[in-house]
């Protein structure tokens, strides 16, 4: 069963094409990346999927015609935007008492765990928190909601290398499971990659890819030889060519095969160069 | 009702400071007061003996009472208009300005119910601060009115209670135009939102004039809305019955007239377009 559906999703801000014809399946029970350049449409797409702005085309999220913003999907749906929007005037208590009266899918036993075990002052104002700690904040308040689907926007933004890991490696793995489903917008790819099933590469509001993770890492390869065999390379029609020290590796078709090259498997950001180009990933 | 107490408990911690104001600013005035008597009173300059004074041509006590409820409450009316006018003319934009709109927008309660706890706590939040300073106000003048042997307590609090609502009446109307100049503007609603009436009025006047219509102004319509009559040509009501009368009177036209029925409407009405306003724009 598919809990978001987009058709022929398109949005303008003004004149600019923020989303072109969108179109999209996501199914229940999958952990998703989306992944695009900055101003590449991750943020408005998420946007759109909740109602928040106005657009044209059709969204479903869990069987629901979305037009405008409902607050009732709120009760299955958490998100968290990228950018900072916690209630600053309030401490960090009272945005947890606040969060918790209005949802009633509030989980307490799961705060308290995920509470103890961060560092959170709690009788401070959230405008006085570090950018780390205000998004620790953000996902402790998310994770205590039990709800189907999970849209995160970037939601490691300002976090240290340590809890990052953290999150995705553990706090995430305990919220999902066979019912729940994760979307994911994020730069730093290489620490979601191995959580990821499915990936979703946006360029200038298109979706130029999506598709499961293992399935397209299996449809490519990366070639190693040295720079002096880079034209032997290139004949096969590489989708991404990079030089390293003294070689030059390209991925292409996993059905390549060149003599006394090293072969290894393609990362995502590899790919998405490779699909999408530029260096902003 | 439970989330609607969660919000306007939100909106009251987020407001206390700007509530809390006016209670701060009248305590400083009396604390002023009281270091400048004091001065006065150990240099010796001040000689005041209440039992000297003379009332045999002062007006009655119940005219003094009633006017004493009526004035005690004159100077914090503007600062009750003022806060009002603070606190609604940022009431829907706030969360924008604050960058937390995203994140109030993402719980499972109705833009309506977020809207309207908005909507209370700047203008019921600045009755009650209104309320605790007609309070202090009031213990004061009575204790003071007591010196002077000219109190008539239910002529005194006549007068306050009236003055006390005539606040609100007016402090609902000033706040339902700001929380509708808030819906529309997200940076000095108020001023912008003045700006556009005044615009308004005077497009309307000068269309009255060449064109000889006699369409309604729009500045005078809002000020007759925020009139009240409960100052009437006392000179006129000198007895105790005719004071009566005249507390009547002005309970009628405070409760009870077609102007505070379409004071309410029109409070009503600017809530429910200043709302829908807000629930149709777009987050970005």
């Amino acid at each position: 069963m598919n809990v978001i559906e987009i058709n022929h999703l398109t949005k303008y801000y003004g004149k600019f094409k923020a989303l072109d014809d969108v179109s999209l399946q996501l199914p229940a029970g999958r952990i998703i990346g989306l992944l695009g350049k900055n101003g590449a449409g991750k943020s408005t797409l998420m946007r759109s999927i909740l109602g928040y702005l106005k657009f044209k085309g059709q969204i479903s999220l869990l069987g629901e015609e979305i037009h405008s913003h409902r607050e009732s999907i709120h009760k299955h749906v958490a998100f968290i935007p990228d950018v900072n929007s916690l209630e600053d005037r309030l401490t960090v208590k009272q945005t947890l008492e606040y969060v918790k009266s209005l949802n009633d899918s509030w989980k307490e036993d799961k705060a308290r765990q995920l509470l103890a075990g961060s560092d959170l002052p709690l009788n401070q104002k959230v405008k006085n928190l570090s950018k780390g700690m205000k998004t620790k904040l953000y996902l402790l308040i998310t994770l205590s909601l039990d709800v189907k689907i999970l849209l995160l926007d970037e939601p490691t933004l300002g976090l240290d290398i340590i809890f990052r890991k953290e999150f995705f490696n553990t706090i995430l793995g305990e919220f999902f499971d066979e019912t729940k489903t994760i979307v994911i917008s994020t730069h730093q790819v290489e620490e979601v990659e191995h959580i990821l099933q499915d990936i979703i590469f946006i360029d200038k509001g298109k979706v130029v890819l999506h598709e499961d993770i293992a399935e397209l890492k299996d449809r490519y390869k990366v070639l190693t030889v040295p720079t002096s065999r880079k034209e032997e390379l290139i004949a096969y029609d590489p989708i991404l060519i990079s030089p390293t020290l003294g070689n030059v590796s390209a991925i292409v078709s996993k059905d390549v095969s060149l003599e006394g090259a090293i072969e290894s498997r393609p990362t995502l950001s590899d790919l998405f160069l490779g699909m999408v180009g530029g260096s902003n990933a | 009702m439970r989330k609607f107490k969660a919000l306007l408990k939100k909106d009251l911690q987020i407001g206390k400071k700007t509530l809390l104001m006016p209670i701060w600013i009248i305590l400083g005035y009396y604390i002023l007061i009281a270091i400048a008597l004091l001065i006065a009173f150990l240099g010796s300059d001040l000689q005041i003996n209440l039992a000297d004074i003379d009332f045999s041509d002062a007006p009655s006590v119940h005219i003094i009472s009633y006017v004493a409820g009526l004035g005690i409450m004159s100077f914090p009316v503007i600062l009750a208009a003022i806060f009002t006018l603070i606190m609604t003319q940022s009431g829907l934009n706030e969360d924008i300005r604050w960058n937390s709109e995203l994140f109030h927008r993402s719980q499972p309660v109705s833009v309506w119910l977020r809207s309207l706890s908005k909507y209370v706590s700047g203008i019921a939040g600045n009755w009650l601060t209104y309320l605790a300073i007609g309070l202090l106000n009031l213990i004061i003048v009575v204790v003071i009115l007591l010196s002077l042997n000219q109190l008539r307590l239910d002529f005194l609090l006549a007068g306050w209670l009236q003055a006390l609502v005539g606040m609100m009446k007016i402090t609902l109307i000033i706040g339902s135009f700001c929380f509708l100049f808030s819906a529309l503007f997200k940076d000095k609603a108020f001023l912008q939102g003045l700006a556009i009436i005044v615009g308004i009025h005077f497009l309307v006047l000068i269309l009255n004039f060449l064109l000889g219509w006699n369409l309604p102004l729009p500045l005078n319509n809002i000020i007759h809305l925020l009139k009240t009559n409960t100052i009437r040509g006392l000179d006129s009501f000198v007895t105790e019955k005719e004071i009566r009368h005249l507390i009547y009177l002005n309970w009628q036209d405070l409760v009870l007239s077609w102007r505070s029925l379409i004071q309410i409407l029109v409070s009503g009405l600017l809530f429910i377009i200043s709302t829908f306003i807000y629930k149709s724009k777009e987050i970005k």
